[in-house]
């Protein structure tokens, strides 16, 4: 079983015409992307014309020779710089810390907290994002606040710029004014189940919204209105669950709710955390983020590959804060394991895949679906949701509707 | 792949398959199931024994799940060997170098006052949030 697409009958094609790509049959049309995420979407006959071998006065000529899809016409040294600069070959290190509050292990202690935020700042990188997640503020605010604090003086110090994140289910207006004043984005944590009640508020003013979606949920229209009026600038919708009719629904629902925002796109500022991360927000070419671009820690100082890792049975642990040293992590076999898993050319369907220049379904949660880092990519309910959530933003790019709305949220599609 | 005895029997013929694809379907199923490999000269025998008692269906589940990893590991292998010099040139460096922690704090190392400074600052902080609990 397999969720690629081929053709019943393969074009023919002409040796040295086409560069390096990957496509996907969808709707009719023929996705194509190559390494970097750069895209085109062609019909089958210009396609088969593509592979054939294009002259210099086609139509089509021009988009496929900026895009990078001419073998005839291309630019090595550009494709050279972009491979160094978007891939491990000029890795600095995780970009993005993601500190769990309270939880299984107990609330972390105020010591704790600052030998975590110190390991962060180990880390190198141009910029440092710490997430500070929590069940309950009012138990966690002496070292929410201590870390928004403490971590602020570290960048000032360090001049490193440091990007805050608190991201909970309830808050008090006091708490969400010191953490507006603080320069740290509220993201509200929430169930989506059936549709909104347009006159029930929020827990708290967030400017995010991180949405657990679950079967029930509907009216994808109504939750973004719902979204809309109480402030939210985006929206990041995660599965609550990743059985077969729950990944289906998530994607349908999806689907309606990029229509309402290429719908609404002049009068609205909500945006769509999902297609921003994938389309605009990957700097590294490699899906998934254990290690590579995330980095998890528990109350009790543990570190882990991944916020995903962290939900597992502990396997994905690489020591304590107390103890490890940022320099060791390229050294523990669960660091290799996770790097080697991230990395499509390893993976059978992975290589072949029009979307892997954009996926995000990480080592960790295939260890923890299936029990497997590598995951069995056919009977994986993560690749089924990645690749829908794909198909559902893809499929609707050639639209200009949808095209004004990507550009409005400053992505390069180009 | 048949059931006797309870037991889920599976032949794989070699070269196509191999003892490590093997060994990684068995580790797929862990302790819910022994498998045993009989070798011969051109095939393995494999014999899954479940460890709960599970119907006829669960049983074959169980095979399909064995060989899937199995299938899985194998080509795996073919397509990490296609690509090892992709690979290489990108992971080689990056573990050849580590990872490189930012150094200390250079007016820390060089000023004790200011290091003496921040870690008050630090301190009163602390003071600050613990007086909140």
């Amino acid at each position: 079983m397999s969720r690629l697409t081929a053709f019943t009958k393969p074009p023919k094609a002409r040796a040295g015409a086409a560069a390096p790509h990957q496509y996907r049959l969808l709707n009719g049309r023929v996705l194509i992307t190559d390494e970097h995420g750069r895209w085109a979407v062609l019909s089958e006959p210009e396609y088969k014309r593509y592979l054939a071998g294009l002259k210099p006065s086609d139509l089509l000529w021009p988009m496929l020779q900026s895009r990078g899809f001419l073998a005839e016409a291309f630019d090595f040294d550009a494709a050279a710089r972009r491979q160094f600069e978007r891939s491990l070959l000029s890795w600095k290190g995780p970009g993005s810390h993601i500190l769990l509050l309270d939880g299984k292990t107990g609330t972390m202690e105020l010591d704790m907290a600052r030998r975590t935020v110190d390991f962060v700042f180990r880390c190198p990188g141009p910029q440092l994002t710490l997430e500070l997640v929590f069940e309950d503020a009012a138990r966690c605010w002496p070292v929410i606040w201590f870390i928004v604090q403490y971590a602020r003086r570290k960048g000032e110090w360090s001049r490193r710029p440091v990007f805050l994140i608190a991201r909970g289910k309830m808050m008090t207006p006091e708490r969400t004014d010191f953490l507006r004043s603080h320069g740290a984005q509220r993201v509200l944590e929430l169930d989506l189940e059936g549709a909104p009640d347009m006159k029930t508020a929020p827990s708290f003013a967030a400017q995010r919204a991180r949405a657990r979606l679950r079967p029930g949920a509907r009216s994808p229209g109504e939750w973004a209105r719902w979204f809309e009026k109480w402030g939210f600038e985006s929206v990041r919708f995660v599965a609550a669950s990743f059985d077969g009719g729950a990944v289906e629904s998530f994607t349908a629902f999806y689907g309606e709710f990029l229509d309402w925002l290429a719908e609404h796109g002049e009068e609205s500022r909500l945006r769509d955390e999902i297609a921003l991360s994938f389309l605009a927000g990957r700097l590294w070419s490699l899906p998934g983020s254990d290690v590579l671009e995330q980095l998890a820690y528990d109350g009790a100082g543990r570190v882990f590959t991944s916020e995903a890792g962290a939900g597992g049975g502990g396997e994905l642990c690489l020591g304590d804060v107390g103890e490890l040293r940022y320099q060791d992590i390229a050294l523990l076999p669960a660091t290799r394991a996770v790097v080697a898993a991230s990395h499509p050319d390893n993976q059978p369907l992975c290589a072949q895949c029009v979307y892997r220049p954009y996926c995000a379904v990480a080592p960790a949660l295939s260890r923890q679906l299936q029990g497997t880092l590598w995951g069995q990519t056919p009977s994986s309910s993560a690749c089924v949701l990645q690749m829908g959530l794909m198909d559902r933003i893809l499929e609707r790019l050639p639209s200009e509707k949808y095209l004004n709305l990507l550009n409005k949220w400053n992505v390069d599609m180009a | 792949m048949k059931i006797v005895k309870g037991a889920v029997h599976i032949k794989l013929g070699k070269p196509l398959y191999g003892a490590e694809g093997l060994a990684a379907g068995a580790l797929a199923l862990g302790a819910r199931a022994q498998v045993f490999v009989d070798e011969g000269k051109t095939a393995f025998s494999i014999e899954i024994h479940p460890v709960e008692a599970l119907s006829s269906a669960e049983r074959l589940a169980l095979g399909g799940e064995f060989l899937n990893e199995v299938l899985n590991h194998e080509y795996r292998q073919r397509v990490v060997r296609a690509n090892a010099p992709l690979t290489q040139a990108v992971f080689a460096p990056l573990f050849a170098r580590g990872f490189p922690a930012v150094p200390a704090d250079p007016l820390e190392e060089l000023e004790p006052q200011v290091k003496a400074d921040r870690a008050r600052e630090v301190s009163d902080l602390l003071e600050q949030a613990r007086s909140m609990t």
